[in-house]
């Protein structure tokens, strides 16, 4: 358990409370997340006004709609970090079977919200910019894709579960093998869509535009913005952690109200 | 059609999310925060009226 | 009035007034099986103002059985239990299976009947509503933190130890009691259960206050602290029935709040839409079957749909994945398993629960957003979907199968009630859901080929919607009918 003995020590003092906003920025957490909010904000105003787009018709064939291929800007760099996200999560489960801290339930909660928000990001941008460009929302042999769906659909499932559980060993050792399941999960299903692919027709592949055909200038915005992500991303793990460890120490604090007797 | 108008859609339910859960991020560390003010002050009034 | 096991006329209540007793709840002639064998025998049984009455017994006797026939919730093979509130007499439940419209009684059943997403506040100012009590906030924190639980009063119930559940689901019961100035009746089966030794002192002088204040509380209990408490014991047992035994209380009264005056409010389906926002298994849990069969039909659409004319076909496919969301077992069927919290709703609401809950497992959300986007998916090109009449009209197919998710959650209820629901494959009856749905798409298949009209002649399009409309109302009406008697 998280040792509250700080929290308790306090003897009315609440130097928390004394240190109001200024304090707030020595935190690491929020001046990354401010930062990093400020910075997709930045990119998303120039990725959708100035930033290179593509002619329309390059190399062998013609873009079905130019523009959406602007989502790449937001929906690449949200990818790697709901990647990391789920790295995350697979770091927190694991840890939480190797050694039951508090602080691997911390990684695990962490992880799985922010695999849940970034995941959400990617499987609702993909389709929408799929559909303007091939006329299909999704394709079921893309392997990054469905991974990427599967491991939100996951989240999703972690995230609720977690609230809708009482809070007990047996269910936090179910919920971590969830995830390490999901994330095992992830090869196979990466298998077993290359073996599908080749029975596939070449033009439904989406490509993440990581591949064929990037100009310079788009590789170079694209890794500015995967930088400013990355800088929030930080700052929301940062602060979710902070969150988590907060909340445990706020629950430890109610058990032991809960054996005082009532007055 | 060019596309413009799935890629300002898609750009607004990023953004959304992201800040949404910035959002929500920060008023649970300041409740939670108060909570465990509260549950602090809880304790020190029962020292006090033992 | 003249009972077995009356007790007293009159009643001396606690701190030594003594009022003139009205039997506030009575059962006559009861008669209750479960399964094969007998539980209750002819019982008469009676509850004055201001009595606290512990009921005892060896396990299987029967406690749990007669305190729950008196709430309403066993069907019985003969007798009438009936409530007596303010001069009128309200019938909770006889054996031809007539049940009143009764609320305003306090209910803590053996299990906790609560709902695990529910926080403890809600829950304390749920119980209150639902007995048409008005809630101050003011006075509920009062009750919440007098119990002990006031650092507790935002989490949910699910994450609450044994004994801090016990003790919500206590003074769920409690609470629209005192806040109830006439007098009410209290049903608590084994409330100490569970608690620790503060607790169970403070039930202990709360029942008396509540005595005090006129209230009759009948307590179905094992715990011989609690006994102390009470003025009269009746000892139920398989061979004699019941049997009466005066005694005088020992214990202290507690300092109770205020009551407060009566309000109304649709607290049920309040109820559902707070869990729901909450923790939403019902939309998640009809949506994604939903968009799997879309992702299917278009699958399917784009080869053999697209290159002919076949208009069955497509409506079909258009309406189908509304039609899975409609169809799905709604998530209020576990929320009211858990810990039989559908059986203490049934009490509290009487006899409106089973239209309630049919209506509040209603797929309302998904619908008109799933049939809109199925068409736009699968129609052939976005621009003639636009202009088709279809577009103008598919609303009301959205309306068709909210109300044919009504009916399909009101069969879902009918299973829900076999005492081993799980082991039955429900979704086979909802098979009979086909036909309005072939209905539709016959309706939907001529908007497409001839374009809307408003004749009402067979295989015109209103006609077939509503004919599937008053199919779908039909068999709603009998899954709520034919489960009361």
């Amino acid at each position: 358990m998280v040792d509250c003995g700080s929290v308790m020590g306090n003897g009315g003092h609440h130097p928390r409370r004394l240190s109001g906003v200024k304090m707030n920025f020595r935190d690491s957490g929020y001046a990354l997340t401010y930062l990093g909010l400020a910075g997709i904000l930045f990119v998303s105003i120039i990725g959708l006004e100035y930033a290179p787009g593509l002619k329309p018709c390059t190399g062998g064939g013609c873009w079905g709609a130019p523009e959406a291929y602007r989502i790449i800007y937001l929906h690449v760099p949200f990818a790697w970090c709901s990647f990391l996200s789920f790295c995350v999560l697979f770091y927190g489960s694991l840890m939480w079977y190797l050694n039951r801290s508090e602080e691997a339930w911390i990684y695990f909660q962490s992880g799985s919200d922010l695999g849940l928000i970034f995941g959400l990001g990617v499987i609702t941008s993909g389709p929408i910019w799929a559909s303007a460009e091939w006329g299909v929302p999704w394709d079921w042999a893309d392997m990054r894709l469905n991974s990427f769906g599967l491991l939100t659909a996951i989240a999703v499932f972690l995230v609720y579960s977690r609230q809708s559980q009482p809070d007990t060993q047996q269910n936090r050792d179910t919920l971590a093998a969830i995830g390490l399941f999901g994330f095992v999960l992830v090869p196979i299903t990466a298998g077993a869509t290359k073996w599908w692919q080749t029975t596939h027709p070449p033009h439904l592949v989406v490509e993440s535009g990581d591949t064929v055909g990037m100009s310079p200038e788009i590789r170079t915005f694209l890794l500015i913005s995967f930088g400013l992500m990355c800088i929030l991303f930080t700052g929301l793990f940062l602060l979710s952690n902070k969150r988590y460890r907060l909340a445990a120490e706020v629950s430890s604090r109610k058990n032991e109200i809960d054996q005082e007797a009532i007055s | 059609m060019s596309g413009i108008t799935e890629a300002y859609i898609a750009y607004t339910i990023m953004l959304g999310l992201v800040i949404w859960f910035s959002r929500d991020v920060l008023t649970s560390i300041l409740s939670l925060e108060d909570e465990l003010e509260a549950l602090s002050d809880e304790e020190v009034t029962a020292s006090e009226e033992e | 009035m003249n009972r077995n096991f009356d007790g007293t006329t009159q009643t001396q209540a606690a701190r030594g007034y003594i009022v003139s007793a009205r039997t506030l709840l009575s059962a006559q002639g009861l008669v209750v099986d479960r399964g094969a064998r007998k539980v209750l025998r002819g019982v008469d049984f009676s509850i004055s103002e201001g009595e606290v009455v512990g009921l005892l017994g060896v396990n299987g006797s029967g406690k749990s059985t007669l305190l729950e026939s008196l709430a309403g919730l066993h069907p019985m093979a003969a007798g009438i239990v009936s409530r007596h509130d303010r001069g009128i007499e309200a019938i909770v439940r006889d054996a031809s299976g007539q049940r009143g419209d009764i609320c305003g009684f306090g209910l803590c059943l053996q299990s906790e009947g609560m709902c695990g997403d529910e926080t403890v506040y809600e829950r304390v100012r749920g119980a209150c509503r639902v007995a048409g009590r008005a809630d101050n906030p003011a006075t509920l924190q009062q009750i919440i933190s007098d119990w002990g639980l006031e650092h507790r009063a935002e989490d949910r119930i699910c994450k609450l130890s044994g004994g801090l559940r016990r003790r919500v689901a206590v003074v769920s019961a409690l609470a629209p009691i005192v806040l109830n100035p006439e007098p009410s009746v209290i049903l608590l089966d084994e409330p100490s259960e569970g608690l620790d030794e503060s607790s169970r002192g403070l039930l202990l002088r709360w029942l008396r206050s509540l005595a005090g204040r006129g209230h009759a509380i009948l307590v179905a209990t094992h715990d011989p602290e609690l006994v102390t408490a009470c003025d009269r014991l009746l000892i139920i047992s398989e061979s004699e029935g019941l049997s009466n035994q005066e005694q005088e209380s020992i214990v202290d009264s507690a300092h109770l709040p205020e009551p407060s005056g009566a309000e109304l409010h649709r607290e049920l389906a309040a109820w559902a839409w707070r869990l729901e926002r909450r923790n939403p298994i019902d939309t998640i849990g009809r949506g994604v079957p939903a968009l799997v069969a879309l992702l299917l039909a278009f699958t399917l659409s784009t080869d053999v749909v697209r290159s002919s004319e076949n208009h069955d076909l497509l409506a079909a496919l258009v309406l189908t994945p509304a039609f899975v969301t409609a169809i799905v077992a709604p998530a209020l069927i576990k929320r009211l398993a858990e810990e039989r919290t559908g059986d203490w709703w049934r009490a509290m609401t009487g006899a409106s629960s089973r239209v309630w809950f049919s209506i509040m497992g209603v797929s309302l959300i998904l619908p008109l957003p799933i049939i809109y986007l199925s068409w736009f998916v699968l129609a052939d090109d976005a621009g003639s979907a636009m202009d088709s009449d279809v577009m103008l009209w598919l609303w009301l197919f959205a309306f068709v199968i909210i109300d044919l998710s009504a009916a399909a959650s009101a069969l879902h209820l009918m299973v829900s009630d076999l005492s081993r629901a799980s082991a039955v494959a429900g979704i086979l009856l909802q098979l009979v859901l086909i036909w309005p749905f072939l209905q539709m798409t016959s309706a939907l298949a001529s908007i497409m080929t001839d374009g809307m009209s408003f004749e009402l002649a067979l295989g015109e399009p209103i006609a077939d919607i509503g004919i599937a409309w008053l199919t779908v109302v039909l068999l709603w009406a009998m899954a709520v009918i034919i489960p009361e008697d």
